[in-house]
């Protein structure tokens, strides 16, 4: 143990060796108690790491519904989740006037999803586009063709507390007005072109390792023009907006336009051989039509 | 319930107590809190007892349940969904018998480690009062192996350049990861 890791350790308000005989106290036995004695409903159906005994043991009591990939239940028999549907790869449970789609897999078939959105009556539709290997997750993008229609789509963090395994979720109306459409990515094959940017200084992609950001812009094409690569150019227009700030990002700028001392905020590439600089505008730079400070 | 899953369950139980009220005394300023996690933790496990791993690698999959389970819940927001009052008796016994740090050295690391960010205070938390190994601590934490020692790396540095500005007049003994909320 580091020397450190001494003075850490005896931060530690009690150690597991002072617990020892706990797990045989009352406290233990009669939370035991009452914890079987509660409907074991799992909270979720999907099982991949009990053991092939258990594992079979469980099967035949999901049989009928396993035959079907997935099943669908009324809101009253999961009073406390609300939950509606659970497949292979999505749990959703219904909030309100929406529901709440948790996608438990990281690479979930298209077909589960669409399986889901048949069964719960949704005008809604999976496409399946390549990515970065590198990217986390695959769920890329989510729109809506019908005019008022909120969608929202969150990260793992904001689903892990419902179900563990949630790599990502998001919010779709009962009631679309018109189709929902989700982007799900599948790792692009060798040389083919993503369908989604990544950061290009990632592991795998072409400046792996290289830092950019807060570079000048000439000092950015240079690291580029060294690798063999093309350059196109986005600027980032900062936004305030009541809640906070972020910024509006207008794509496919001429370099013209470009100041060489502007600065860097990342760089991304759709593995095309080009590298789009990301550049942010000196504070006097007036924004363009579209891309107003007051224009959220 | 099978008896077979029942079994499987109790006995991932027994073998598990004790570390897993570690982990949320550990964590906890109160017993209240420690026990509402505890039980959480357990009752969490009991419904999706079709994924607990066998052997060893209970434990750790208890670990990243309960860290949901306290990173999910302020105090007072938990669904406290048993009553384990007995459980609480003893987490209660258990925490008014621990004496309090004396020794400036360890007070001093404890302002430092509190000012930590949370994730770097869990993985240190879980290196040192776990005893988990980056492999072990990859498997509560969902990330690679890799990417845990990079993590513990950087959370080292950080807790030493804290501790250099950190003196031991600053009296803070324990910062526990979920806090009192004020009454």
């Amino acid at each position: 143990m580091k020397p450190d890791d001494q003075l850490i350790a005896r931060l530690a308000r009690i150690g597991d060796g002072d617990l020892t005989g706990q797990a045989s106290g009352t406290g233990a036995r009669t939370l035991l108690e009452e914890i079987v004695s509660t409907p074991a409903v799992q909270e979720r159906r999907r099982s991949s790491l009990v053991g092939l005994t258990l594992r079979r043991a469980l099967v035949g009591a999901v049989a009928v519904t396993a035959l079907a990939g997935a099943f669908l239940v009324g809101p009253t028999l999961f009073k406390a989740t609300g939950e509606v549907y659970a497949g292979q790869s999505v749990i959703v449970d219904r909030d309100g006037d929406d529901y709440l789609f948790y996608i438990t897999d990281s690479a979930p078939k298209p077909e589960d999803l669409n399986k889901a959105f048949e069964r719960l009556g949704l005008n809604a539709v999976v496409d399946l586009k390549p990515i970065s290997p590198q990217s986390r997750g695959s769920f890329i993008g989510l729109d809506t063709e019908g005019k008022g229609d909120h969608v929202a789509a969150q990260g793992a963090d904001d689903c892990q507390g419902r179900v563990l395994t949630c790599v990502s979720m998001f919010r779709i109306p009962m009631e679309p007005k018109g189709r929902i459409r989700l982007s799900l990515g599948r790792a692009a094959k060798p040389g083919e072109k993503y369908a989604f940017p990544a950061d290009a200084t990632w592991p795998g992609e072409p400046l792996a390792g290289v830092n950019l950001k807060n570079q000048s812009v000439t000092q950015a094409e240079q690291v580029i023009r060294g690798h063999s690569l093309g350059v196109a150019y986005a600027l980032v227009w900062p936004v305030k907006a009541e809640g906070g700030e972020g910024h509006n990002l207008e794509e496919n700028v001429h370099a013209s336009r470009i100041d060489p001392g502007w600065r860097i905020l990342e760089a991304t590439t759709y593995n095309d051989g080009v590298i789009v600089l990301h550049v942010l505008p000196s504070p006097q730079t007036t924004p363009p039509p579209g891309f107003h400070n007051d224009q959220p | 319930m099978d008896d077979l899953a029942r079994s499987h369950f109790e006995a991932a139980y027994h073998s598990t107590y004790e570390q897993i009220l570690g982990y949320a005394m550990r964590r906890c300023a109160s017993p209240e809190d420690a026990a509402d996690i505890v039980a959480e933790t357990y009752l969490i496990t009991w419904r999706r007892i079709g994924e607990i791993p066998s052997g060893d690698q209970a434990r750790l999959w208890l670990y990243g349940v309960a860290r949901r389970v306290i990173a999910n819940h302020r105090r007072g927001e938990l669904r406290r969904r048993t009553r384990h009052a007995e459980l609480l008796a003893e987490a209660e016994r258990l925490y008014a018998e621990i004496p309090p740090e004396a020794d400036p050295a360890v007070q001093a690391v404890g302002e430092a480690f509190g000012r930590l960010n949370p994730d770097d205070r869990e993985l240190l938390s879980l290196a040192v009062w776990e005893g988990l190994d980056p492999g072990e601590i990859s498997k509560v934490l969902g990330c690679s192996r890799n990417a845990v020692r990079i993590r513990l790396y950087r959370a080292r540095k950080r807790l030493a350049r804290l501790l250099k500005e950190t003196g031991p007049e600053l009296g803070v003994v324990r910062t526990p990861l979920m806090k009192e909320e004020p009454v």
